[in-house]
């Protein structure tokens, strides 16, 4: 079975430049909280998606995310996850030392490959983590054909 | 279909678990949001599907460290698997100086991110200096 994704450009957040900048102007703390790399988060949620015999199981990396606040929707074979993900409140006054962690809406949408029994789909979110299930339908499970 | 739409190709279906199995010695880095308040620095890691008890946190040598093993996924029975998930090790570490009350750190996971927020020590904090006009 062949699972088609639909690629949704990853747009480079300017993390580098803001690091830059403050790393020259930021000399009172000398190396504070001086990270390897620059970490750029995807705003599209990474995602795993993995076949068994009757059902397919997509999992996908929300962290941040509440149940109320991602959306699934199947129709015609298309899976779509989306939902939007708030910046990190930070109280008035506060200053920020490095904002690596993207904001915004995001979509995701693939092909199932195989025939789901659209009542049967369950969804579970847990630490960041969502979890969907789509049971093949009936005549969509596998079936051992036998040569005469 | 728009032209985006990628035809995954087929991983190798026949040993998912070699591959799973690599990809947990893998180090990942978690992305982080850091700001500083008036009393403390607040850190905020996106880690998701750990288990919070296997977090360790440890502040050694001006270091804070952070490291969260992976978490088996995926059951028997996977025919077919497309990854994106790395599945690693979380690690990531952040010079801290003397700036911090290491006693005083708290961690909480929450919705797959850990947030840290570490009080700074006395000296560290912002005072008023008074100084006379002669």
């Amino acid at each position: 079975m062949v699972v088609r994704f639909e690629r949704i450009p990853i747009a480079r957040p300017l993390v580098g430049d803001i690091l830059d900048v403050e790393r020259s102007i930021d000399s009172l703390f000398d190396g504070f909280f001086d990270a390897p790399t620059a970490v750029a988060s995807r705003l599209a949620p990474a995602m795993d998606v993995a076949e068994y015999p009757a059902e397919t199981v997509v999992v996908a990396e929300v962290p941040g995310i509440k149940k109320e606040e991602v959306k699934i929707s199947f129709e015609k074979g298309l899976l779509t996850i989306s939902g939007e993900r708030k910046p990190h409140p930070a109280p008035d006054g506060s200053s920020w030392l490095r904002n690596e962690i993207r904001s915004g809406s995001f979509s995701r949408t693939l092909e199932v490959g195989h025939d789901v029994k659209a009542e049967g789909i369950t969804a579970e979110l847990a630490d960041g983590v969502l979890k969907v299930v789509l049971p093949r339908s009936e005549q969509a499970k596998p079936r051992e054909i036998v040569v005469r | 279909m728009s032209k985006n739409t990628e035809v995954v190709m087929r991983h190798n279906g026949n040993d998912p678990a070699s591959a799973r199995e690599g990809s947990q010695l893998r180090t990942v880095i978690p992305a982080a949001d850091i700001y500083e308040t008036q009393d403390a620095y607040v850190l905020a890691l996106d880690m998701p599907g750990v288990s919070k008890e296997t977090i360790s946190l440890v502040i050694e040598n001006g270091s804070l460290v952070v490291r969260a093993p992976a978490e088996a996924r995926d059951g028997p029975g996977a025919a077919l698997m497309y990854r994106e998930i790395s599945g690693g090790v979380y690690q990531r570490s952040f010079t801290i100086g003397d700036g911090v009350d290491v006693d005083r750190v708290d961690a909480r996971y929450k919705d797959g991110i850990l947030n840290i927020t570490m009080l700074k020590a006395e000296e560290a904090k912002p005072k008023q200096i008074e100084v006379e006009v002669k």
